[in-house]
C-alpha cells in the first residue's frame, strides 16, 4: 500500500480542538500518512490512540490505567 | 532205794491208770508210729507245698518289688524327663514370647513410623495446598483490589478530567512518541 493511501485512525474521548487537530496532522504526516479519520470514544477516558497501518500509538487514559493494573 | 521204789510205784500207778483207761504200751507205740507217719506225711504233703508256695509268693513279692522299684525309677526318670521337657518348653515359650514381643514392637514401631510419615506428608501437602490457596486468594484479593481501584479511578478520572487536562495528555503523548522515534 502506498503511503498516500494510508489512513490514520485517531481515537479521542471528545471532539478535538484545532490545536490538537494540527498537532495530530503534523504527527501522522511525518509518518507518511496524509488522511486522518477521527473516532470519538468516551471509553478511553482521555488521551489519544493513533493507528497507522500496523503501528498503534496508545496514549489513552484507559491504557495507562491498564498498565497500572498490570503492574499491581 | 526209796526213790527207786517211789519211781516204780509211780510207774506202776501210771500203768494201772493206763490199763484202766484201756491204753496199752503197744497202742502207745502204734500211736507214736502213726504220729511220726502223720508228721512225715504232713511234712511231705502239706508243709513242703506250703513252704514252696510261700517261697514262690516271696519271689513273686520280690519280683513285684523289683518291678515296683523299676517302675519307680522309670517314673522318676519320666518325671525328670517331663521336668526337663517342661523347663525346655518354658524356655522355648519365653523365647517365643520374647520374639513375639520383639516382632510386635518392631511392627508397632513400623506402623507408628509409617503413620508419622503419612501424617507428615499429609501435613506437608495440606500446608502446600493452604499456601497455594493463600497465594491464590491473595492474588485474587489483590486483583479485585486493583480492579476496584481502577474502576474507581476510571469513574473519578472520567468525571474529573478536564478539557485542558485532556489537551495536555494528548500533547505530551505526541511529543513523547516523536522524541522516542527521533532518538
Amino acid at each position: 500500500m502506498a503511503k498516500e493511501q494510508l489512513v490514520a485512525k485517531v481515537v479521542v474521548s471528545e471532539k478535538p480542538d484545532d490545536d490538537i487537530l494540527r498537532m495530530v496532522a503534523e504527527f501522522v504526516k511525518k509518518r507518511g500518512c496524509y488522511k486522518t479519520e477521527y473516532i470519538i470514544d468516551p471509553d478511553i477516558l482521555g488521551g489519544i490512540v493513533i493507528r497507522i497501518g500496523d503501528k498503534v500509538y496508545d496514549g489513552s487514559v484507559r491504557s495507562r490505567l491498564e498498565t497500572i493494573r498490570q503492574s499491581i | 532205794m526209796f526213790e527207786f521204789t517211789s519211781e516204780s510205784m509211780l510207774l506202776s500207778a501210771f500203768s494201772d491208770m493206763l490199763d484202766e483207761m484201756g491204753i496199752t504200751w503197744s497202742s502207745i507205740l502204734l500211736h507214736l508210729i502213726a504220729l511220726v507217719i502223720l508228721t512225715v506225711g504232713l511234712y511231705l504233703l502239706l508243709f513242703k507245698p506250703v513252704k514252696k508256695m510261700i517261697r514262690e509268693r516271696q519271689e513273686k513279692v520280690k519280683k513285684i518289688e523289683k518291678e515296683n522299684a523299676e517302675l519307680n525309677e522309670e517314673v522318676k526318670a519320666l518325671k525328670n524327663s517331663s521336668e526337663k521337657v517342661l523347663a525346655d518348653a518354658k524356655k522355648e515359650a519365653a523365647a517365643i514370647h520374647e520374639s513375639v514381643v520383639k516382632v510386635a514392637n518392631q511392627k508397632a514401631s513400623d506402623i507408628v513410623g509409617e503413620a508419622k510419615a503419612k501424617a507428615k506428608a499429609m501435613i506437608d501437602r495440606t500446608e502446600t495446598e493452604m499456601d497455594e490457596e493463600r497465594k491464590k486468594l491473595q492474588a485474587d484479593v489483590e486483583k479485585q483490589i486493583a480492579d476496584v481501584s481502577l474502576v474507581v479511578a476510571e469513574k473519578v478520572i472520567g468525571r474529573d478530567i478536564s478539557k485542558a487536562d485532556n489537551h495536555r495528555l494528548i500533547e505530551e503523548s505526541l511529543k513523547e512518541w516523536s522524541e522516542k522515534e527521533n532518538g
